[in-house]
């Protein structure tokens, strides 16, 4: 069984690791850096969605861990 | 008139018209002379040199003469900008000095240089073995330029077989503590950007000796004070290094899952994050 709080962390960075994707795609002058950054940011984007999914799974299954 | 006025508004005279004649002939009469335009450029400064000396000499020969010198080795670089044999002709053509590893001793000859002269131009180059060398060919400019064979050429990211990856060149953006607006339009960043950037390095623009934003949008700065260290940007690489322990985070979670189907879309996450890091890890490397 996972931690539902190790899980939200990681997710928290994910989210840090969008953001840093988006902010460079937005900030490089190089057209192809720039799409890179952007594609990276789409897959990442996934993830993060993917495991909001499994937190709000583990929240209804162990209600004690709901906030962490 | 006085003999120092008069002097001194000859030399003021042909100053000028010496600006404006090499502001005619372009930059290229700096950096490659070819041997006409050598010879039109010393001509041309002794003649503005005697004339504003000698006082008994007409001024106004002395400007049909700067004309002509100057006309026409701007006229020869005209043709020679059309027409190839021309070309060839008044700028000269290289000389081969070395192909397939071998020395062209008429070359040298003609050119009149000696072996020890070529070896010590190759010398500049880096190159102390003339087995290295493929080609190697004397510029009309009396440069060597060579071409090393293909296994003693530097390794290049083609050579491994990398994806190609481009950067743009960096904008210097700030000098002497002052802003570059120009530069900063041009670099396709804000004011309100650099302040940030700034205020993150933690320093004030009026530090700033020298202040460049590169391809990645990160700023580069270095103070007046040498003591001091401006934190230097290091989100590429933290990034890099945050999405690998992400990637070994998710297949921690797929191990110590039981659920078949959550198991599945751990491990599909951590192959997604392998993937983007395999992507742009190019690009995240300082």
């Amino acid at each position: 069984m996972t931690v539902a709080s190790d899980v939200k962390t990681c997710t928290a960075g994910l989210k840090h690791a969008e953001a840093v994707f988006s902010k460079m795609a937005l900030l490089s002058s190089d057209p192809d850096a720039q799409q890179l950054f952007h594609e990276s940011m789409l897959t990442i984007h996934e993830v993060i969605e993917q495991m909001n999914k499994r937190i709000f799974e583990l929240e209804n299954e162990e209600p004690q861990y709901e906030g962490f | 008139m006085a003999q120092w006025l008069e002097v001194m508004l000859r030399s003021v005279s042909f100053l000028l018209i010496l600006f404006i004649i090499t502001k005619i002939i372009g930059k290229r009469q700096i950096s490659q002379l070819s041997f006409f335009e050598y010879i039109a450029g010393i001509t041309i400064g002794s003649i503005a040199a005697e004339v504003s000396m000698a006082r008994d000499r007409p001024i106004l020969d002395a400007f049909v003469a700067i004309i002509v010198w100057g006309l026409v080795p701007l006229l020869a670089g005209y043709i020679a900008l059309k027409s190839k044999s021309f070309r060839g002709i008044v700028e000269g053509n290289g000389a081969v000095f070395i192909k397939d590893g071998k020395i062209f001793e008429e070359n040298l000859k003609k050119e009149k240089y000696t072996i020890d002269e070529m070896l010590s131009l190759l010398r500049k180059k880096g190159i102390f073995s003339v087995q290295d060398v493929e080609y190697a060919i004397l510029e009309q400019d009396g440069s060597l330029n060579t071409l090393l064979k293909k296994d003693k050429r530097p390794l290049t990211r083609s050579d491994l077989q990398l994806m190609p990856i481009n950067e743009k060149e960096p904008h210097t953006i700030i000098m002497d503590g002052r802003l570059l607006v120009d530069a900063l339009s041009k670099s396709g960043k804000t004011k309100e950007w650099l302040n940030e950037e700034l205020e993150v390095a933690g320093v004030t623009i009026e530090n700033v000796f020298l202040g460049q934003v590169n391809s990645y949008g990160e700023l580069y700065v270095d103070l007046y004070d040498d003591q001091l260290q401006p934190a230097a940007p290091q989100e590429r690489p933290l990034l890099l290094a945050n999405l690998k322990k992400f990637a070994a985070d998710m297949e921690a979670f797929a191990l110590s899952t039981d659920c078949q189907e959550t198991k599945k879309m751990y491990e599909k996450n951590a192959a997604d994050i392998n993937k983007v890091i395999q992507q742009a890890k190019p690009y995240l490397l300082n």
